[in-house]
């Protein structure tokens, strides 16, 4: 039964999906084309659509993966599939931190995650900036600086930091969709 | 807290709700959004809780997003809170991307969508960035903490290290160099 498949494997994919959307799309990859879900062009498409939409990207895949394959109930039971190991595994770890948060073992644990887990979201932030600040690939073929640099995404980024430096009570969506108001008149 | 208990599960889904409709763009932009509406607005986790909530979410497997809301969501109302949480945060994927994959395929060729994605992914790394700074002022103390950032950061954007690595790693080194009781050099 389709349904059963597509919870199974998407419980499967948010197990190993460790580090954020983007190493689970390999994965992803293999499955669906595997179980013939979807055509490479269809995935490609699918990959674009999932990162510029609300939600997590694994959600967001998940989501459309599973209505190409199984309608609306499709895409219910393969989003609840892939949210279902993250949820086990984050309630039981959660019991066990309410009761063994002051253990000195766990405290040293988390002396250096901390530090890491800021470093590896910092990362991320990095990876997004390569993809729509810094354009590499872009400056490689032309090898003019100006093209190295996207200046108006600098300018978006810039005002943006320094207005959430100067103006602590605004939401963040308030830039998100202002920014968007602006790419759309200016990018 | 003032909010009656009864009510803190429907507050956890309309917060989450919001949360999870304005994370755009990818999951780690839940971080500044968390930081808004859970810590400053609800505060029903301080500064230095979500610090913690937000390293467990990274460190362990599946979905950072869902680990993160699920987490905060537990310390609420254990399971129906993070159900509820949960629930809140994959709604608006649901409902958005349904109606994307069932009438608007092409939604990504748009020429206007992808403009004003240019915009939204620059404001993106905004928010994440500063949302990092925030965080940085609880997670990140002393030197050791500063080596452990530095490093975590260098292997992962330039070295292609996985993060499963840096977190085992940091993990152990936390373990072996921090005196017990949290003091270190």
């Amino acid at each position: 039964m389709i349904y059963l498949l597509l919870y199974l494997n998407f419980a499967k994919i948010g197990l190993f999906s460790f580090g954020g959307g983007y190493a689970m799309i390999s994965f992803l990859q293999d499955t669906v084309l595997d179980y013939g879900w979807m055509t490479k062009e269809g995935f490609v498409d699918m990959i674009a659509i999932s990162q510029m939409t609300p939600g997590p990207i694994a959600t967001n895949m998940a989501t459309y993966v599973g209505y190409q394959t199984g309608g609306i109930w499709g895409a219910l039971v393969a989003t609840i599939g892939v949210s279902t190991p993250s949820f086990i595994i984050v309630c039981f770890v959660a019991q066990f931190l309410l009761h063994f948060n002051e253990e000195p073992i766990v405290q040293s644990v988390f002396q250096g995650l901390r530090p890491a887990v800021t470093g590896l979201i910092a990362a991320a932030a990095y990876g997004i900036a390569l993809v729509s600040i810094i354009r590499l690939e872009h400056y490689n073929k032309t090898n003019t600086l100006q093209d190295l640099i996207d200046f108006k995404g600098l300018l978006v980024a810039g005002v943006v930091m320094f207005c959430i430096y100067k103006f602590k009570k605004i939401h963040p969506i308030v830039y998100i969709l202002a920014a968007g108001v602006f790419g759309m008149i200016f990018m | 807290m003032k909010t009656k208990q009864k009510n803190i599960c429907w507050d956890l889904f309309i917060t989450f709700l919001r949360i999870g409709g304005f994370t755009i763009g990818g999951g780690f932009v839940m971080l500044p959004l968390i930081q808004k509406e859970v810590v400053d607005n609800k505060k029903w986790i301080s500064e230095d809780e979500i610090v913690d909530y937000f390293t467990v979410g990274q460190s362990l497997p599946g979905i950072i997003a869902i680990n993160t809301c699920t987490m905060v969501g537990y310390k609420l109302k254990k399971v129906p809170g993070a159900v509820a949480a949960t629930a809140g945060m994959i709604t608006p994927s649901l409902i958005i991307i349904t109606l994307i994959a069932a009438f608007l395929t092409h939604f990504q060729d748009i020429p206007l969508v992808q403009s004003a994605f240019n915009g939204i992914r620059a404001a993106v790394v905004a928010t994440i960035a500063m949302a990092v700074v925030r965080m940085a002022k609880k997670s990140v103390v002393n030197r050791f903490g500063i080596f452990i950032a530095i490093l975590s950061f260098t292997v992962v954007s330039f070295f292609d290290v996985s993060p499963i690595w840096v977190i085992i790693f940091s993990a152990l080194v936390g373990i072996l160099f921090t005196r017990r009781g949290g003091a270190n050099k």
